[in-house]
Protein backbone atom coordinates (compact mmCIF):
# COMPACT_ATOMS: atom_id res chain seq x y z
CA UNK A 1 0.00 0.00 0.00
CA UNK A 2 1.92 3.42 -0.71
CA UNK A 3 0.82 6.70 -0.32
CA UNK A 4 -1.93 7.00 -2.91
CA UNK A 5 -4.30 5.14 -0.84
CA UNK A 6 -4.90 7.97 1.32
CA UNK A 7 -4.77 10.36 -1.35
CA UNK A 8 -7.83 8.09 -3.22
CA UNK A 9 -9.88 7.96 0.17
CA UNK A 10 -8.83 11.90 0.41
CA UNK A 11 -10.52 12.31 -2.67
CA UNK A 12 -13.46 10.34 -1.37
CA UNK A 13 -13.83 12.50 1.56
CA UNK A 14 -13.74 15.65 -0.47
CA UNK A 15 -16.48 14.70 -2.57
CA UNK A 16 -18.65 14.51 0.97
CA UNK A 17 -17.89 18.37 0.93
CA UNK A 18 -21.06 20.11 2.69
CA UNK A 19 -22.95 21.43 -0.25
CA UNK A 20 -23.01 25.40 -1.16
CA UNK A 21 -26.34 27.35 0.78
CA UNK A 22 -29.68 26.90 -0.53
CA UNK A 23 -30.13 30.71 -0.41
CA UNK A 24 -28.19 32.85 -3.20
CA UNK A 25 -25.70 35.69 -1.59
CA UNK A 26 -28.07 38.55 -2.26
CA UNK A 27 -30.83 37.04 -0.97
CA UNK A 28 -28.91 36.32 2.79
CA UNK A 29 -27.59 39.71 2.59
CA UNK A 30 -31.23 41.10 2.06
CA UNK A 31 -32.26 39.18 5.08
CA UNK A 32 -29.26 39.65 6.93
CA UNK A 33 -30.16 43.38 6.44
CA UNK A 34 -33.53 43.15 7.61
CA UNK A 35 -32.66 41.27 10.91
CA UNK A 36 -29.70 43.11 12.08
CA UNK A 37 -31.46 46.56 11.84
CA UNK A 38 -33.47 45.13 14.87
CA UNK A 39 -29.85 44.63 16.68
CA UNK A 40 -28.17 47.21 18.47
CA UNK A 41 -24.77 46.25 18.64
CA UNK A 42 -22.61 46.38 21.55
CA UNK A 43 -20.43 48.66 22.56
CA UNK A 44 -16.59 47.64 23.33
CA UNK A 45 -17.66 47.92 26.93
CA UNK A 46 -20.36 45.54 26.90
CA UNK A 47 -18.42 43.28 25.29
CA UNK A 48 -15.43 43.32 27.35
CA UNK A 49 -18.05 42.71 30.19
CA UNK A 50 -19.68 39.58 28.79
CA UNK A 51 -16.60 38.21 28.95
CA UNK A 52 -16.09 38.20 31.74
CA UNK A 53 -18.78 35.29 33.26
CA UNK A 54 -18.99 36.50 37.02
CA UNK A 55 -20.54 39.88 36.11
CA UNK A 56 -23.31 38.19 33.64
CA UNK A 57 -26.71 39.60 34.93
CA UNK A 58 -27.52 35.83 34.91
CA UNK A 59 -24.83 35.36 38.10
CA UNK A 60 -25.34 38.92 39.41
CA UNK A 61 -29.02 38.94 40.01
CA UNK A 62 -29.09 35.46 41.73
CA UNK A 63 -26.13 36.57 43.84
CA UNK A 64 -27.55 40.21 44.87
CA UNK A 65 -31.26 38.14 45.73
CA UNK A 66 -29.24 35.72 47.99
CA UNK A 67 -26.84 38.53 49.82
CA UNK A 68 -30.01 40.69 50.46
CA UNK A 69 -32.43 37.80 51.99
CA UNK A 70 -29.38 36.92 53.65
CA UNK A 71 -28.58 40.26 55.31
CA UNK A 72 -32.18 40.79 56.39
CA UNK A 73 -32.45 37.48 57.87
CA UNK A 74 -29.02 37.84 59.77
CA UNK A 75 -29.20 41.62 60.31
CA UNK A 76 -29.48 42.10 64.26
CA UNK A 77 -33.27 44.03 65.02
CA UNK A 78 -33.59 46.87 66.55
CA UNK A 79 -34.42 45.67 69.91
CA UNK A 80 -31.74 43.53 69.69
CA UNK A 81 -29.47 46.43 68.98
CA UNK A 82 -30.89 48.55 71.70
CA UNK A 83 -31.15 46.28 74.74
CA UNK A 84 -30.76 42.91 75.49
CA UNK A 85 -31.50 41.09 78.64
CA UNK A 86 -29.46 38.15 79.37
CA UNK A 87 -30.24 37.34 82.42
CA UNK A 88 -32.70 38.38 85.46
CA UNK A 89 -32.50 37.72 89.22
CA UNK A 90 -34.97 38.94 91.85
CA UNK A 91 -33.84 38.14 95.38
CA UNK A 92 -37.06 39.20 96.99
CA UNK A 93 -40.11 37.48 96.92
CA UNK A 94 -42.56 38.09 94.39
CA UNK A 95 -45.19 36.61 91.95
CA UNK A 96 -44.49 37.19 88.34
CA UNK A 97 -42.08 38.77 86.08
CA UNK A 98 -42.85 40.44 83.00
CA UNK A 99 -40.44 41.95 80.42
CA UNK A 100 -42.10 44.47 77.79
CA UNK A 101 -40.21 45.34 74.86
CA UNK A 102 -41.21 48.39 72.44
CA UNK A 103 -40.22 47.78 69.06
CA UNK A 104 -41.04 51.45 67.59
CA UNK A 105 -39.05 52.89 70.63
CA UNK A 106 -36.31 51.04 71.66
CA UNK A 107 -36.95 50.23 75.24
CA UNK A 108 -37.43 47.21 77.68
CA UNK A 109 -39.56 47.72 80.58
CA UNK A 110 -38.75 44.93 83.20
CA UNK A 111 -42.19 44.62 85.53
CA UNK A 112 -41.82 42.40 89.02
CA UNK A 113 -45.61 41.33 90.58
CA UNK A 114 -46.12 41.54 94.11
CA UNK A 115 -42.95 41.96 94.98
CA UNK A 116 -42.09 42.39 98.91
CA UNK A 117 -40.06 44.58 100.06
CA UNK A 118 -38.02 44.75 103.15
CA UNK A 119 -40.79 46.80 105.04
CA UNK A 120 -43.36 44.62 103.45
CA UNK A 121 -44.92 46.89 101.12
CA UNK A 122 -45.40 45.47 97.67
CA UNK A 123 -43.63 47.22 94.76
CA UNK B 1 -3.30 45.61 0.97
CA UNK B 2 -5.65 43.38 2.02
CA UNK B 3 -5.13 43.26 5.23
CA UNK B 4 -5.44 47.09 4.86
CA UNK B 5 -8.70 46.51 3.33
CA UNK B 6 -9.53 44.14 6.03
CA UNK B 7 -9.21 46.30 8.91
CA UNK B 8 -10.84 49.06 7.05
CA UNK B 9 -13.71 47.27 6.85
CA UNK B 10 -13.64 45.70 10.23
CA UNK B 11 -13.65 49.44 11.37
CA UNK B 12 -16.74 50.28 9.17
CA UNK B 13 -18.25 47.20 10.66
CA UNK B 14 -17.72 47.81 14.22
CA UNK B 15 -19.03 51.37 13.66
CA UNK B 16 -22.03 49.92 12.28
CA UNK B 17 -21.89 50.09 8.52
CA UNK B 18 -23.51 46.79 7.40
CA UNK B 19 -22.23 46.56 3.93
CA UNK B 20 -18.64 46.54 5.31
CA UNK B 21 -19.71 43.62 7.54
CA UNK B 22 -20.95 41.35 4.99
CA UNK B 23 -17.81 42.56 2.38
CA UNK B 24 -15.51 41.41 5.53
CA UNK B 25 -17.76 37.73 6.13
CA UNK B 26 -18.89 36.77 2.70
CA UNK B 27 -15.96 34.73 2.46
CA UNK B 28 -16.74 33.16 6.07
CA UNK B 29 -19.62 32.03 5.28
CA UNK B 30 -19.24 28.71 2.93
CA UNK B 31 -17.44 27.78 6.08
CA UNK B 32 -19.87 29.12 8.79
CA UNK B 33 -21.98 26.89 7.03
CA UNK B 34 -20.04 23.63 7.09
CA UNK B 35 -19.78 23.59 10.46
CA UNK B 36 -23.38 24.42 11.26
CA UNK B 37 -24.33 21.51 8.68
CA UNK B 38 -22.12 19.16 10.21
CA UNK B 39 -23.35 20.34 13.80
CA UNK B 40 -27.27 20.80 13.83
CA UNK B 41 -27.74 19.00 10.01
CA UNK B 42 -28.89 20.38 6.73
CA UNK B 43 -32.54 21.08 7.46
CA UNK B 44 -31.51 23.99 10.08
CA UNK B 45 -27.68 24.74 8.89
CA UNK B 46 -28.76 28.20 6.89
CA UNK B 47 -30.91 29.44 10.17
CA UNK B 48 -27.62 28.72 11.92
CA UNK B 49 -25.48 30.44 10.00
CA UNK B 50 -28.21 33.18 9.99
CA UNK B 51 -28.37 33.37 13.43
CA UNK B 52 -23.97 33.65 13.61
CA UNK B 53 -23.86 36.27 11.49
CA UNK B 54 -26.42 38.07 13.69
CA UNK B 55 -24.16 37.62 16.64
CA UNK B 56 -21.18 38.82 14.92
CA UNK B 57 -23.15 41.56 13.78
CA UNK B 58 -23.70 42.29 17.69
CA UNK B 59 -20.88 41.93 19.30
CA UNK B 60 -18.16 42.92 16.22
CA UNK B 61 -17.15 45.98 18.31
CA UNK B 62 -15.75 44.09 20.11
CA UNK B 63 -13.62 41.85 18.03
CA UNK B 64 -10.27 42.74 18.32
CA UNK B 65 -9.07 40.47 15.37
CA UNK B 66 -6.53 38.53 17.47
CA UNK B 67 -7.94 35.49 15.86
CA UNK B 68 -9.03 35.24 12.10
CA UNK B 69 -12.86 35.88 11.37
CA UNK B 70 -13.13 32.95 10.36
CA UNK B 71 -12.21 31.22 13.61
CA UNK B 72 -13.87 33.95 15.72
CA UNK B 73 -17.40 33.16 13.81
CA UNK B 74 -16.52 29.35 14.17
CA UNK B 75 -16.88 29.61 17.42
CA UNK B 76 -20.01 31.72 17.68
CA UNK B 77 -21.48 28.44 15.16
CA UNK B 78 -20.35 26.14 17.08
CA UNK B 79 -22.09 28.00 20.17
CA UNK B 80 -25.23 28.94 18.07
CA UNK B 81 -25.28 25.14 17.28
CA UNK B 82 -25.02 24.16 20.89
CA UNK B 83 -28.28 26.43 21.79
CA UNK B 84 -29.75 25.11 18.66
CA UNK B 85 -29.82 21.82 19.67
CA UNK B 86 -30.48 22.49 23.28
CA UNK B 87 -33.70 24.47 22.06
CA UNK B 88 -34.57 21.29 20.10
CA UNK B 89 -33.14 18.76 23.02
CA UNK B 90 -31.42 16.93 21.03
CA UNK B 91 -28.50 15.47 22.56
CA UNK B 92 -25.75 18.12 22.44
CA UNK B 93 -23.12 16.69 19.94
CA UNK B 94 -21.37 17.20 17.26
CA UNK B 95 -23.29 15.06 14.80
CA UNK B 96 -22.60 14.19 10.74
CA UNK B 97 -24.86 14.52 8.65
CA UNK B 98 -23.79 13.45 5.35
CA UNK B 99 -25.04 13.91 1.51
CA UNK B 100 -26.61 10.65 2.08
CA UNK B 101 -30.14 11.92 1.63
CA UNK B 102 -29.31 14.35 -1.45
CA UNK B 103 -26.79 12.45 -3.62
CA UNK B 104 -27.99 8.90 -3.00
CA UNK B 105 -24.11 7.75 -2.96
CA UNK B 106 -24.20 7.54 0.83
CA UNK B 107 -25.14 4.21 3.36
CA UNK B 108 -23.83 1.42 1.23
CA UNK B 109 -24.61 -2.19 2.41
CA UNK B 110 -21.32 -3.06 3.85
CA UNK B 111 -21.94 -6.86 3.36
CA UNK B 112 -21.37 -6.28 -0.08
CA UNK B 113 -17.46 -6.24 0.06
CA UNK B 114 -17.78 -9.38 2.36
CA UNK B 115 -16.24 -11.63 -0.64
CA UNK B 116 -13.86 -8.85 -1.86
CA UNK B 117 -10.34 -9.78 -1.94
CA UNK B 118 -7.71 -7.65 -0.19
CA UNK B 119 -7.13 -5.43 -2.78
CA UNK B 120 -6.18 -1.77 -3.76
CA UNK B 121 -8.64 0.71 -4.63
CA UNK B 122 -6.50 2.00 -7.51
CA UNK B 123 -6.81 -1.10 -8.55
CA UNK B 124 -10.19 -2.77 -7.88
CA UNK B 125 -12.67 0.35 -6.78
CA UNK B 126 -13.76 2.49 -9.40
CA UNK B 127 -14.47 5.94 -8.07
CA UNK B 128 -18.00 5.41 -7.01
CA UNK B 129 -17.56 2.11 -5.94
CA UNK B 130 -14.75 3.31 -3.48
CA UNK B 131 -17.05 6.04 -2.75
CA UNK B 132 -19.51 3.58 -1.77
CA UNK B 133 -17.27 2.14 0.39
CA UNK B 134 -15.97 5.24 2.46
CA UNK B 135 -19.39 6.23 3.02
CA UNK B 136 -20.29 3.05 4.72
CA UNK B 137 -17.24 3.25 6.18
CA UNK B 138 -17.53 6.80 7.91
CA UNK B 139 -21.14 5.74 9.55
CA UNK B 140 -19.01 3.16 11.70
CA UNK B 141 -16.50 6.02 12.99
CA UNK B 142 -17.88 7.72 16.10
CA UNK B 143 -19.76 11.20 15.46
CA UNK B 144 -16.96 13.22 17.13
CA UNK B 145 -14.07 11.39 15.09
CA UNK B 146 -16.82 11.87 12.06
CA UNK B 147 -17.42 15.57 12.61
CA UNK B 148 -13.52 16.45 12.54
CA UNK B 149 -12.46 14.27 9.86
CA UNK B 150 -15.21 15.96 7.69
CA UNK B 151 -14.48 18.88 8.65
CA UNK B 152 -10.82 18.96 8.10
CA UNK B 153 -10.99 16.50 4.74
CA UNK B 154 -14.16 17.26 3.37
CA UNK B 155 -14.50 21.43 3.93
CA UNK B 156 -10.97 22.06 4.38
CA UNK B 157 -11.14 24.03 7.97
CA UNK B 158 -7.91 24.46 9.61
CA UNK B 159 -7.30 23.49 12.76
CA UNK B 160 -7.64 26.29 14.77
CA UNK B 161 -11.17 26.42 12.97
CA UNK B 162 -12.50 22.87 13.96
CA UNK B 163 -11.21 23.62 17.44
CA UNK B 164 -13.45 26.47 17.78
CA UNK B 165 -16.11 24.84 15.59
CA UNK B 166 -16.46 21.60 17.63
CA UNK B 167 -15.34 23.14 21.21
CA UNK B 168 -12.15 21.27 22.03
CA UNK B 169 -8.63 22.24 22.10
CA UNK B 170 -6.52 21.85 18.67
CA UNK B 171 -4.10 19.37 20.57
CA UNK B 172 -8.03 17.27 21.17
CA UNK B 173 -8.24 18.00 17.17
CA UNK B 174 -4.96 16.56 16.20
CA UNK B 175 -5.83 13.59 18.27
CA UNK B 176 -9.38 13.01 16.80
CA UNK B 177 -7.99 13.43 13.04
CA UNK B 178 -5.11 10.43 13.92
CA UNK B 179 -7.48 8.40 15.66
CA UNK B 180 -10.67 8.91 13.02
CA UNK B 181 -8.41 8.70 10.70
CA UNK B 182 -7.06 4.92 11.77
CA UNK B 183 -10.48 4.14 12.83
CA UNK B 184 -11.82 5.06 8.92
CA UNK B 185 -8.60 2.87 7.37
CA UNK B 186 -9.70 -0.15 9.36
CA UNK B 187 -12.94 0.24 9.20
CA UNK B 188 -12.11 0.19 5.32
CA UNK B 189 -10.62 -3.32 5.47
CA UNK B 190 -13.16 -4.91 7.41
CA UNK B 191 -14.70 -4.11 4.34
CA UNK B 192 -12.41 -5.56 1.80
CA UNK B 193 -9.87 -2.40 0.96
CA UNK B 194 -6.50 -3.34 1.62
CA UNK B 195 -4.10 -0.77 4.24
CA UNK B 196 -0.90 -1.19 5.27
CA UNK B 197 -1.16 1.32 7.84
CA UNK B 198 2.41 2.44 7.79
CA UNK B 199 1.85 5.50 5.91
CA UNK B 200 -0.28 6.87 8.94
Amino acid sequence: MNKGTWLEIEAGLIRRKTPAMRSAVESFQQDFKARATFIRQETVAETALSWFPVLNWRYVVPAAAALLIAGLVMWPSPTALVTQIKSLQVFSPHSSVIIMVDEKEPGTVVWVTDLESGDGNAG
Amino acid sequence: MEAIVSIELLERARKGDMDAFLALFEESRATIHAVAWRLVGPDEAEDVVMETYLRAWKSVPGFTGRSSVRTWLCRIAHNCSVDWLRKRRHVVQPQDFGEDDESGTGGGEGGQFADTSQRAPSEVMAGAELQVAIDSALETVSPEHRVVLLLRFSDGLSYSEIAEATGVSIGTVMSRLFNGRRKLIKALANLGIKTSGGWL
